[in-house]
């Protein structure tokens, strides 16, 4: 699965100096004036799991010789949030509707939360959108930064399976200099990419997961949608969090509960880059897991365990959360 | 100071989904206290935001960077529910204006701010409390007082530290040196928390004015007394002016009456 943006690398469309940041959660194009050093502190602050889209704004200078005039950021989400400034903007389909999101002079920038957002396209105000959807000739891109004259998503080609990789066209204009090459990928796989994550935040390569250890990245709760983790996730009767700093919200799961098993906030359910973490939050009436091949043990009150894909986690009164390799 | 919304009675909010409603009713206070001039403390009390700002600054700059807070937090809301997403970036548009304030250069100016906001997570509704600086939000509910916020001043770290007690930090010389805030050049970082709404829970935002003119005894008293939210309010800013009213002090609490929901 994709992130679901693309580009054009048209050199000759207005706007090609636009410069284009791609992440699994923030997608953002900024005007020419924008400097290398200010893209490189964007990315990293795109790239760091624990911060927000409040952080990212925030890092963006709005007065001086660095101020940015123009940008335009979605952060994906269930609602999707567009911000804007200047001579930027985001043509929206939503519901088969393309509205344009822009600044029309809002200071520092203009907000706006959509939700059944379907695509978009982020970039300079002179444009025309068109339909928004992607044509032969744009490239999909799964993270990075690179020059362009808009940046495009659409939520079929984030769901679209990844079959073989299509052939890999050289950029038509080089990547910024001051990037690693290979955060700059253009057609890369997800494997890839997050290879070139782990080399950006300097650590050692991973090996290749096999099918057998895929990573716990999602969960089910009885018969409900399964839902991909990429916060920490609360379940209980009457969930609460705790403190959190960075602006990435957790997740609250509320079950039933008739009998009162289930404790007030009863597990956490944790991301790391290795997989899901579960613990038991000192529940009153424990929490049972059933791991794939080890048998049934139960959690030690405050007690946390790496769970693999196929885990059960029983928390009382019938409320039973599996744990899955979303893909 | 600027004064968003002021007390009321039981109001329906109805939940995005059109599936249930949160019925909440809410009361304000504040006063510019017996030393100071001018009152630069600000709040907001609109569904789906009741937040509390504490300014600071030379000039009257104080005042109007808790303004600005109050503002761009009215801006965020939506639909009579918020994102957490949204006020942060509310907050940041605020502190971007607060850097923009005429005669502010040489000292700066900034402000705390802390507040209660409905949310929305998984179709439930929840409150998302928010805060920066050493204002504070507590929760009174089933008998049991909280102070839900942790204070982003040197004292308080100092308590996190083991250097001192708690009841030292009450007294300790530092206790007004705050370490984060909205304005002073610095993007603000705020601490969240996501609480459930039920019937009976009681929540209070409240600037220094109030915490550290009478003690949380004191405060608890008053809160779990049973009297309406805004007699609550002012019955606690008087407390604060008898026992001295050194600095502004501002109040605002919110009670859930009631919560529909469909499960």
């Amino acid at each position: 699965m994709g992130t679901g943006a693309f580009y054009s690398a048209d050199v000759l469309e207005p706007g090609a100096d636009w410069r284009l940041l791609v992440t699994d959660r923030f997608l953002g194009a900024f005007g020419p004036s924008t400097s290398v050093s200010t893209m490189s502190t964007l990315w990293r602050i795109a790239a760091d799991d624990a911060l927000g889209l409040d952080a990212l704004v925030g890092a963006i200078p709005s007065r001086g010789v660095a101020a940015v005039d123009s940008f335009a950021i979605a952060a994906l989400g269930r609602v999707a949030t567009f911000v804007v400034r200047g001579g930027g903007c985001a043509d929206v389909s939503v519901g088969g509707r393309v509205r344009r999101v822009d600044a029309r002079g809002s200071e520092p920038w203009y907000v706006a939360e959509l939700t059944g957002v379907e695509r978009f396209q982020l970039g300079p105000l002179q444009r025309s959108p068109g339909d928004l959807t992607r044509q032969a000739r744009d490239l999909p891109i799964d993270g990075g930064v690179v020059f362009g004259p808009w940046l495009g998503w659409s939520s079929e080609a984030a769901a679209a399976p990844r079959s073989a990789p299509t052939p890999v066209q050289q950029p038509a204009q080089p990547p910024l200099s001051s990037f690693d090459p290979h955060d700059t990928n253009v057609l890369g796989d997800l494997g890839r990419r997050a290879a070139s994550l782990r080399r950006h935040r300097g650590e050692p390569p991973a090996t290749a997961p096999t099918p057998e250890t895929e990573s716990a990245t999602a969960f089910r709760l009885g018969d409900r949608a399964p839902e991909r983790v990429d916060a920490p996730v609360y379940v209980g009767r009457q969930p609460r969090s705790p403190r959190v700093t960075g602006g990435v919200l957790p997740r609250l799961v509320r079950v039933d509960s008739p009998s009162r098993e289930v404790s007030a906030t009863h597990i956490e359910l944790r991301p790391t880059r290795e997989g899901l973490v579960l613990t038991d939050l000192e529940s009153t009436n424990g929490t049972v897991v059933r791991q794939p091949g080890t048998g049934v043990r139960r959690l030690e009150s405050g007690e946390s365990l790496p769970v693999v894909p196929g885990t059960l986690i029983d928390i009382g009164d019938g409320n039973v959360i599996e744990i899955l390799a979303y893909r | 100071m600027t004064e968003i919304g002021s007390s009321s009675g039981p109001r329906r909010i109805a939940l995005p989904a059109g599936a249930g409603a949160v019925v909440l009713s809410w009361g304000t206070a504040t006063d510019v206290g017996h030393r100071r001039q001018v009152n630069e403390d600000s709040y907001i009390a609109v569904p789906p935001i009741f937040a509390v700002a504490d300014g600071m600054g030379g000039h009257a700059a104080g005042d109007l960077a808790s303004d600005a807070v109050v503002t761009r937090l009215r801006g965020a809301a939506k639909d009579g529910f918020v994102t957490p997403a949204a006020i942060g970036l509310a907050l940041a548009q605020a502190s971007h204006d607060i850097t923009r304030l005429d005669g502010t250069a040489l000292t700066g100016a900034g402000t705390t701010v802390t507040g209660v906001a409905l949310t929305m997570s998984d179709d439930d509704p929840y409150f998302a409390v928010f805060n920066v600086g050493d204002s504070r939000v507590y929760r009174w509910f089933d008998g049991e007082f909280e102070q839900v916020t942790v204070d982003h001043s040197v004292v308080q770290e100092l308590v996190d530290a083991g250097a001192i007690t708690r009841s030292q930090a009450e007294t300790h010389p530092d206790s007004n040196v705050i370490t984060r805030a909205v304005g002073f050049n610095e993007p603000p970082m705020p601490d969240y928390w996501m609480l459930p709404i039920e019937p009976g829970v009681r929540m209070l935002a409240c600037s220094d004015g109030l915490t550290k003119e009478i003690g949380e005894d004191r405060i608890q008293a008053l809160v779990a007394a049973g009297s309406p939210p805004e007699a609550t309010a002012q019955a606690l800013v008087q407390e604060a002016l008898a026992a001295g009213g050194r600095d502004n002090v501002t109040v605002v609490i919110v009670d859930v009456v009631d919560v529909e929901t469909a499960r």
